[in-house]
């Protein structure tokens, strides 16, 4: 058997490995790479290196594969934008199966709350009078959706996003609130000035939330 | 104390590829010899030429294959524009750390002499 032959027994089975842990890359960077990492073991051997001493500076052929996935995949999520190409980014970037999936529910809940933030918005355009969030002090906080289900959740009464109430008006300036709806920061109420028919006056709508 | 030496080791690497590229170009084998002759940074091959690569996809490096007189292709690598000015902006971002360092340490250094 010659010197060559030989090399090739073991090293054709090692970049054969890790060809099949970079099956997720493009097809001609995982040939780019296999063939820079033979570059790297013939020249070594020529140099009078014998192959396994060279494959062993390399690395377990998993691992390695492993460690051109993550380098390549965050640089290509980076790059793209692409949401599945982030999601292995990730992945791959995560050492532990706990890293892996805190990621991956990080990630669907990111991109959740973006799809929701979209249709509320385009439901705004629709249906402008349907959507919004009601406030009553000392009552519940409203949010109501185009599709009629209503939303609620239990104001303390402190701060809440209010439009035009009667404390608006008086703290921040008739002339304006009167035509515009803003966001105040709403004082305690008392249970006084609820029952006092301020209830009505105070649950106006809230827009642009 | 030995993870922290790994993580430092790790963290210059870039900055040391990068480096070696600075006077032209190099294939992967010079760039490992040169770590190992020109620093003391004992780095293992199997992260090297992966960070290569990365390097190379984020536009920092420039690679081709050269058919060498041993008959056998080489792949070298060069800075691109974008390479040489993250090289330049992080040695001078080493170099001001690792002077305050200095001044932090000097104490540590003189008591341990």
């Amino acid at each position: 058997m010659t010197d060559s032959t030989r090399a090739a027994q073991s090293l054709d089975p090692y970049l054969q490995k890790v060809r099949a842990g970079l099956r997720d890359l493009p097809a001609a960077d995982a040939d780019e790479i296999i063939r820079e990492l033979r570059s790297h073991i013939v020249e070594l051997t020529s140099h009078g290196e014998d192959v396994e001493t060279a494959l062993r500076s390399l690395g377990d052929p998993v691992d390695l594969a492993k460690t051109y996935r993550a380098e390549n995949l965050l640089v290509q999520a980076e790059c793209s934008g692409s949401p599945l190409v982030i999601l292995q980014g990730l992945r791959h970037a995560s050492q532990s199966r706990w890293g892996r999936f805190f990621v991956t529910a990080l990630y669907f809940f990111g991109y959740a709350n973006v799809l929701a933030l979209w249709a509320a918005g385009i439901e705004k355009v629709i249906g402008p009078g349907r959507t919004g969030l009601w406030y009553t002090p000392g009552k519940d906080m409203v949010a109501q959706s185009g599709d009629g289900r209503r939303r609620t959740c239990r104001s303390q009464g402190t701060v809440g996003l209010v439009a035009r109430t009667h404390h608006s008006r008086r703290g921040l300036g008739a002339s304006i609130s009167d035509r515009l709806d803003r966001a105040v920061v709403d004082p305690p109420v008392s249970p006084l000035q609820n029952r006092s028919g301020g209830v009505n006056r105070l649950s106006r709508r809230v827009t642009h939330l | 104390m030995d993870k922290w030496e790994v993580q430092l080791r790790k963290g210059c690497l870039e900055l040391a590829v990068l480096g070696s590229l600075w006077d032209g170009k190099l294939y992967g084998l010079e760039i490992l010899r040169r770590l190992e002759t020109d620093s003391d940074l004992v780095i293992a091959e199997g992260t090297v030429y992966p960070l290569l690569s990365r390097l190379k996809a984020e536009g920092l490096l420039d690679s081709e294959w050269v058919e060498a007189e041993a008959g056998h292709p080489r792949k070298y690598y060069r800075l691109t524009a974008a390479g040489r000015r993250r090289a330049q902006a992080m040695a001078q971002m080493w170099s001001r750390f690792s002077a305050s360092m200095r001044n932090l340490i000097g104490p540590v250094l003189k008591e341990g002499r």
